[in-house]
């Protein structure tokens, strides 16, 4: 069954609005190498390597068969079905440890922003859905936080328009409560922690709070995701700059506080991924001018 | 302090107003944009924003400013700067000059004069400033460690007459020693301009306690007869009389004495002859004079000095027509007897046409052709070239002239060939018109009613359509006298004898008066007119030393500064601007500060230019 093919299933069960997620996940994902993303999903997306397929034959518990590749250990190939089939087959199980993804999608009015014709907040979604089907393609969990409440562990992809369900509804709440809602739940233990959003607040609190769950065997991996805008602030003239968080206004010369706005800038994304990566976490600037897919091949180092 | 010779746009200061409004209230252009967070570009804004305001703030200024000399410059400001405003703070290492020119005996007050006032602003200086400042002395640099030493030093410094001699004079000439020096003059009258280390005090005149000759006025009466007219003002508080002296060649000539009240001036007149010193041998025609006021104050204001050209008496060649010697019956004897009456003094010559050629003439002011033939056609051409030269001829014609050889004679030099034959008259004719268009009849009285009594019975006619004017004409209208119209030289014509020979005429009261003015119009030209200078000059030994100097320097002090634009470069410094004495005269000191604003206006303009550059040139940067 292709994966294209589950569009069509999956649209039955949502509204228009995610419709358009969807058709673009999907575009995306029949445009990327699969394979191989999935075969580096664990390198790359999980810091500890512990994704379930790569635990092959770890474990008691049969999973499934797989065609005898060129290279598979020979141990693993099933004579019985050999003797039945004529054909060569090896055995997969599962792994019995439980790394999961917990995906956060910053919902903050601020990743409404957009520059272009789609919004941080759109990106973040597309990012979301592209990852949680390639973790679901490697026999993961994929679960989300989302109005305080956390979604359970979904572990097929015919689950993901729940996902994107609860991302519809999503409202303005601050990602540390919702990183304190995943410390409440013992299962989530263990999993690692996907955290998408502009981080264009202090971010001092979140470090901590990270940091502790760091401590608890949580795993992090952030995804900054910040328009050109942003990045470059090429205004010009005066300009009342109208802050989407608070509502309020300010006046000034952009050309003048340029220089200085692009260091600040610098100096907290900087801040950011000094703190992430010096505690063996996982760091990543995505600008949504620039393609998803490229993007997402960056993500995992293609 | 300032002053604006066009106040009336001073209301234009109104539109700073505007400025201001423009500066408090502008709207700009603004975008509203949303941004996800300000939390960067509040930061940003709070680190540049008084940086902002400081340049709005620099650019209003700018713009104030620019407005600011715009309307300064065109109120044309000045300032008026205050005599005495020299500023001796801290001026380490000060080299003072101290003006010692004679126009500082100038009394500002009764009991001291200005070199005596500027020696007590000097020692005041120095004891202000005590530390290495000098005082220049001598052509050197004397530098100043004790008050004796500087009252020796001052007490050295005296007043000179003689501009060249003078603390200025060798201070210019050594200027270039101290080109990075500080150095102040003191003085009561300086130029500013030149150097630009130099300072300078000004000695404010208060109240000229004075008794001096303000106006002096020459006016030649007659032959080396002189009028003199000498203006002589008070400015004393207390009637005072003083003696006046004319003095010629150091000699005396005459003197007269003056009493005036406060404040008063009064014109007195002085009548005297120029005559040639007999001991001196020389050719030079110039007779030095001085005319001195006895004065308490200050003795050389109240000289003046000019010169006067003795006149050599006028040259007159009479060409005459008869071949008798000189006597009591020469033609020449009642026009020599008309022109000897006059006040001027005429030297006459007596000679025959042959003797004419161009280089004998050529001396004489005035040639007089009395009852010629004019049949000798080699004196043509040297009367041509006489009359060429812009000198003049005066014909008369009598019973020797023959009208056909006369025509031809003339024809060549003037084409005048409108002579018809003589005409004896029947019913005897007379002289009664005189031309007044000729200026020179103005001052005489012409008797009319004797007229008839003096018959002229033979003339020749001269006929009106050629280009003459007549100057005096018979009672039938034909002319008399005549000038033909030359371009150079001037040519009149007697249409009668000059003698009783053709008429009665010289033996009316008419006769002497209208041939004085017919000659005295031909000479006119020619005369040499007078020359006098006047001068402040110390003394007269110096005249011919200064003579050089006078033509082009100062001439007269008080009131009225007189000045000669050509002063050469090595004359002296405080004497070259005129408009610094004019300043002084007016007894202040405005700098005009048009060329400031112009400064400040450029200047402001280039900022701006600057603040623009800079902007666009960063935004391309980026």
């Amino acid at each position: 069954m292709t994966i294209y093919s589950y569009y069509y299933i999956y649209s039955y069960y949502l509204g228009e609005c995610l419709e358009k997620y969807l058709n673009k996940i999907y575009n995306i994902l029949e445009s990327i190498p699969q394979e191989e993303l999935i075969k580096k999903a664990s390198k790359k997306l999980f810091s500890n390597g512990d994704l379930l397929f790569n635990q092959n034959g770890q474990s008691i518990e049969f999973n499934q068969y797989n065609n005898y590749i060129e290279g598979d250990s020979i141990k693993n190939i099933d004579w019985k079905q050999y003797a039945r089939t004529e054909k060569l087959y090896t055995k997969k199980f599962h792994s019995e440890s439980n790394s999961n993804a917990i995906f956060i999608v910053d919902s903050t009015n601020s990743m409404n922003f957009k520059d272009t014709s789609i919004s941080k907040f759109d990106y973040s979604v597309l990012l979301f859905g592209v990852l949680s089907h390639i973790i679901f393609l490697s026999k993961s969990g994929v679960s989300l936080v989302s109005n305080n409440d956390f979604s359970g562990f979904k572990k097929q992809t015919n689950d993901f328009p729940i996902l994107l369900n609860l991302i519809k509804e999503e409202k303005n709440i601050n990602i540390i409560k919702k990183l304190s809602i995943i410390q409440e739940i013992k299962e989530t233990k263990n999993s690692t922690i996907f955290i998408i959003s502009d981080f264009m607040y202090e971010t001092d609190d979140l470090l901590k709070e990270i940091k502790k769950m760091k401590a608890l065997n949580y795993d992090f991996y952030f995804i900054q995701t910040l328009t050109r805008a942003e990045l470059e602030f090429n205004y010009k003239g005066i300009v009342r700059f109208k802050d989407m968080e608070n509502y309020k206004t300010l006046v000034t010369e952009p050309l003048t506080i340029k220089k200085i706005y692009l260091e600040e800038l610098k100096r907290h994304n900087g801040n950011i991924s000094k703190t992430l990566l010096g505690n063996n976490m996982k760091y990543i600037l995505v600008n949504t001018d620039e393609d998803i897919k490229l993007n997402i091949l960056n993500l995992f180092g293609i | 302090m300032f002053l604006f010779k066009h106040s009336l746009f001073l209301y234009s200061l109104l539109s700073i107003g505007i400025l201001i409004l423009f500066h408090l209230i502008k709207r700009k252009n603004i975008k509203e944009v949303e941004f996800p967070s300000l939390i960067f570009i509040l930061k940003s804004h709070k680190k540049i924003s008084k940086k902002l305001k400081i340049k709005e703030f620099i650019l209003f200024l700018l713009r104030l400013l620019v407005l600011l000399s715009i309307i300064f410059l065109i109120t044309n400001i000045s300032i008026k700067k205050k005599e005495n405003s020299i500023s001796f703070k801290s001026n380490n290492n000060t080299m003072i000059v101290l003006d010692n020119n004679y126009q500082m005996l100038l009394k500002t007050d009764k009991s001291k004069n200005d070199f005596e006032n500027a020696k007590e602003i000097i020692r005041t200086f120095f004891q202000n400033n005590p530390n290495s400042n000098s005082i220049f002395y001598n052509g050197k640099e004397h530098i100043i460690v004790s008050v004796s030493q500087l009252n020796n030093l001052l007490n050295k410094i005296k007043i000179t007459y003689n501009y060249q001699y003078s603390t200025i004079s060798e201070f210019i000439k050594n200027k270039n020693k101290f080109k990075n020096k500080k150095v102040i003059v003191v003085s009561n009258y300086q130029d500013t301009k030149n150097t630009s280390n130099i300072k300078y005090s000004l000695i404010k005149h208060k109240n000229i306690d004075n008794f001096f000759i303000k106006e002096l006025k020459i006016k030649r009466i007659e032959y080396n007869r002189y009028q003199l007219k000498v203006l002589i003002k008070s400015s004393s508080t207390n009637k005072q009389t003083k003696k006046i002296t004319l003095y010629q060649n150091n000699n005396k000539l005459s003197s007269s004495i003056i009493t005036l009240a406060p404040n008063s001036s009064k014109e007195i007149m002085m009548n005297f002859t120029v005559l040639r010193d007999k001991k001196e041998k020389k050719q030079s025609n110039e007779q030095k004079y001085k005319l001195q006021l006895e004065s308490d104050n200050l003795n050389y204001d109240n000289y003046k000095f000019f010169i006067i050209n003795t006149i050599k008496p006028k040259e007159i060649l009479i060409v005459n027509g008869s071949t008798s010697t000189i006597s009591y019956q020469d033609e020449s004897f009642y026009l020599k007897n008309a022109l000897n009456s006059s006040n001027e003094k005429y030297k006459f010559n007596l000679t025959q046409k042959s003797w004419i050629t161009s280089k004998s003439i050529k001396k004489y002011d005035l040639i007089i052709f009395l009852n010629n033939i004019f049949d000798d056609y080699e004196n043509q051409y040297a009367i041509s070239e006489y009359l060429k030269s812009g000198k003049s001829v005066f014909i008369s014609l009598g019973s020797n002239t023959n009208i056909k050889n006369f025509n031809y004679f003339w024809k060549d030099i003037i084409s005048l060939r409108n002579f018809k034959n003589m005409e004896k008259t029947k019913k005897y004719k007379f002289v009664n018109f005189f031309n007044y268009d000729y200026k020179f009849f103005k001052n005489i009285l012409f008797v009319k009613n004797q007229l008839s009594a003096y018959p002229v019975y033979k003339y020749f006619n001269l006929s009106t359509k050629q280009n003459i004017k007549i100057i005096a004409s018979l009672n039938d209208g034909t002319p008399f006298i005549a000038e033909k119209l030359l371009k150079k030289g001037k040519l009149i014509i007697y249409t009668s004898s000059v003698d009783r020979d053709w008429n009665n005429f010289p033996l009316s009261t008419n006769y002497a008066p209208l041939i004085i003015s017919i000659i005295k119009y031909l000479l006119e030209d020619n005369l040499n007119i007078y020359k006098f200078y006047l001068t402040d000059l110390s003394n007269l030994e110096n005249f011919k030393y200064d003579l050089k100097y006078l033509k082009t320097g100062i001439y007269q002090h008080h009131n009225k500064i007189a000045y000669n634009s050509q002063l050469n470069r090595s004359n002296l410094l405080i004497i070259k601007n005129k408009k610094a004495l004019d300043l002084i005269a007016n007894n202040n000191l405005l700098i005009p500060l048009k060329n400031w604003f112009i400064m400040v206006f450029m200047f402001m303009i280039f900022l701006e230019t600057l603040f623009f550059v800079k902007r666009f040139l960063w935004v391309k940067d980026e």
